[in-house]
């Protein structure tokens, strides 16, 4: 009988400690390549600026914006002659003696709120509508993925029709008609999108690349080392899957982010305000389409719909170079 | 090859039953049904219209006769069922009798108006709409892929990136309103809202104005607006699609054997690498058609995305059952069609 028997739990803080190192070597490594690529920058900084818009409200809020003046959702201004208005810096319909200052920034809505004050409050429940259901569609692709690549037989079966079956469906269509009949509020669009999305297309691409990683001789070596199917499954394959995972997180973010719009557009959820929904009151005022005029209703929206969303795209495209060795150049 | 096209025709079969299941259950369990109304009806008269809409029945015995209707042909010497033409397909054959499929019912909320009534009033404008947006984005993302793939790394493959990128990120109801203010409404040259044509139409959806610019200036912003997201989706298809085919060995060759860079790129580079671009257009076409919904309500067409919305506030459960249906078809036939293809030109996936 020797000593030096290796339990456990000696050995597990270490083993940690070194997964921990290698993740975050192998992060710098794609960080660094990341870096080269002009695109993906713009895409960080243009999502790192409304971070920082989703930030700042609160703090606005809580100091320099009154609360019943700047109030996304019941703010009224009494001090503005007509509502809604052009923002405060520009001439002013109403008024003919105009000083103009920046009570307004970005003028305010039908119901006399500030439109920049609900842009910034709109930009934090975006985020978490985004991120909420790419994680979702992550968390099932990556596990669907590689448990049908692992298993194959019945599984994959089972896994693979339905995904064609989700592919097949109208999205859209689908996502108006259970909007419509349940109460739908961001969580539940979050959700329903990140399942649709996760069983859809994503297992597909997740699958395929869990299945060339599968023959690769670390996964035979650590089934001959004794390895439960589990064990190799959520340790070995699954890590290795998941660079290709965050990339196409960033492709659901936007999608996300365009269906709340769509949603929200004909009024169909049942949230106190977003991107959509802004769009949405300018419509049901009947000010969308009357005129040039009232284009400060529906432009701030649109623009960070469209900032946002080709933000992650940008970022998606970089990281795909990071991700797939393919198609760097070098 | 035969072999190869009947499975993927039976399991589209398959797909149809379970996303026609998967709706009518999705409708059946919310509480709240379609004769819900302020005023409380009275309980004979729910009763008959129950009775005459089969609602009284058990829901798996409803699903059963829904579908019977929608899927088994029927064969009769008679004019019509009744006062209202039910069913899409009406053909008249020889002797009196009618080869009569595809009947989705009667419509809850419209008295004089069956679901086929609908569908084949709105959805020739929706078809019209969509080959018109997807001709667009053929028009913008094919030059513009083309000429990033050959400038590679330059100004102009930039540029055109960087554009598609933007048409994929604006959403229609951002840019809808913008073309009206543009075009409609500051230069007027366009019509803001409405569609110039009504039916009948020839061949289901060819309308009679096609060659008047009556038809056509109401198609163009909507068209615009649908048509930017998809170039984009075309142009880096394209793009990527003939980068890797102009570093083939038989690129090289044809350069070697001194042929004119234009016939290279014509003859050998395009046609191959536009491949996948053809075979892509019949899935975007089915998705730009099942996605109308938002280009339709800002621009005022009125098409069956527009219907579809209506009909969501009016719980008008068998046109939302039939427009999802008739979607799922386009659907899963423009998927299966593409199937098909890949397997005609490629025998490993026929046999695989």
């Amino acid at each position: 009988m020797s000593d030096t028997v290796y339990s456990g739990a000696d050995v597990a803080p270490s083993l940690w400690r070194i997964r921990l190192k290698l993740a975050w070597k192998s992060f710098k490594r794609g960080w660094n390549m990341f870096r080269e690529n002009p695109i993906g920058l713009i895409g960080l900084a243009v999502i790192l600026f409304f971070g920082l818009m989703a930030i700042l409200h609160p703090i606005l809020m809580a100091t320099v914006w009154e609360q019943r003046v700047y109030d996304p959702i019941i703010g009224y201004d009494f001090e503005v002659l007509a509502h809604p208005s052009p923002p405060s810096w520009l001439p002013q319909p109403d008024v003919p003696m105009h000083t103009p200052s920046l009570r307004h920034v970005l003028g305010t809505d039908p119901l006399g709120r500030d439109v920049l004050s609900q842009l910034m409050y709109s930009t934090q429940s975006e985020f978490a509508l985004g991120i909420m259901a790419a994680l979702v569609t992550v968390l099932i692709a990556t596990t669907a993925g590689a448990v049908a690549a692992y298993f194959e037989g019945v599984v994959d079966i089972i896994l693979m029709r339905l995904a064609d079956v989700i592919l097949m469906l109208p999205f859209i269509a689908i996502l108006i008609v259970l909007s419509s009949m349940f109460d739908f509020q961001m969580i539940h669009l979050a959700v329903v999108y990140g399942l649709l999305a996760g069983f859809g297309g994503n297992t597909i691409v997740i699958k395929s690349q869990a299945l060339s990683i599968k023959v690769k001789t670390y996964i035979e070596a650590a089934r001959i080392a004794g390895g439960n199917d589990w064990h190799i499954l959520f340790t070995h394959l699954v890590p290795n899957l998941l660079p290709l995972s965050f990339l196409y997180m960033m492709f659901t973010v936007t999608n996300a982010i365009f269906s709340e719009a769509v949603l929200s557009f004909f009024g169909l959820l049942n949230i106190r305000m977003s991107w959509g929904i802004m769009i949405q009151t300018a419509q049901a005022a009947g000010y969308l389409l009357s005129s040039w005029k009232y284009w400060y209703l529906m432009f701030p929206a649109g623009l960070a719909i469209s900032l946002l969303c080709s933000a992650f795209y940008l970022v998606g495209r970089a990281m795909d170079e990071v991700v797939n060795p393919r198609l760097r150049k070098r | 090859m035969a072999r190869y096209i009947i499975q993927r025709i039976l399991w589209m079969i398959v797909v149809l039953f379970f996303i026609s299941l998967i709706t009518f259950t999705m409708m059946h369990t919310v509480p709240g049904g379609p004769f819900d109304q302020e005023k409380k009806l009275p309980d004979e008269i729910v009763a008959n219209l129950q009775e005459r809409y089969n609602l009284d029945e058990p829901y798996w015995k409803q699903y059963l006769l829904y579908i019977d209707n929608v899927v088994v042909p029927e064969i009769t010497q008679e004019e019509t069922a009744s006062m209202l033409d039910e069913t899409l397909i009406n053909i008249p054959l020889p002797r009196g009798y009618y080869f009569r499929w595809m009947n989705f019912g009667p419509s809850y909320s419209s008295r004089s108006r069956t679901v086929n009534d609908i569908v084949r009033d709105q959805l020739p404008v929706s078809i019209q709409l969509g080959l018109i947006s997807m001709t667009v984005a053929l028009l913008i993302g094919l030059p513009m892929g083309i000429l990033a793939a050959l400038n590679q790394n330059t100004v102009w493959d930039f540029l055109g990136m960087s554009v598609a990128i933007l048409g994929v990120s604006v959403p229609v109801v951002a840019m809808g309103p913008v073309l009206i203010w543009i075009f409609g409404v500051a230069l007027k040259w366009l019509p803001p809202t409405g569609w110039g044509a009504q039916p009948p139409y020839t061949l289901f959806f060819i309308p009679r104005t096609l060659f008047s610019w009556d038809f056509w200036r109401y198609t163009l912003m909507p068209a615009f607006a649908v048509g930017t997201g998809n170039s984009a989706i075309i142009a880096r298809l394209t793009r990527a699609s003939l980068l890797q085919v102009i570093h083939e060995d038989y690129i090289r060759t044809a350069r070697a054997k001194g042929l004119a860079e234009r016939t290279i790129t014509t003859r050998h580079a395009l046609r191959n690498a536009l491949i996948p671009v053809v075979t892509i257009l019949g899935p975007m076409f089915a998705a730009v058609l099942t996605g109308l919904f938002v280009v339709e309500q800002v621009f005022g067409i009125p098409g069956l995305g527009r219907y579809f919305i209506t009909s969501i506030t009016n719980r008008d459960y068998p046109v939302i059952m039939g427009t999802i249906l008739l979607y799922a078809i386009f659907l899963v036939f423009a998927n299966v069609l593409v199937d098909i293809t890949y397997a005609w030109l490629d025998p490993r996936i026929r046999y695989g």
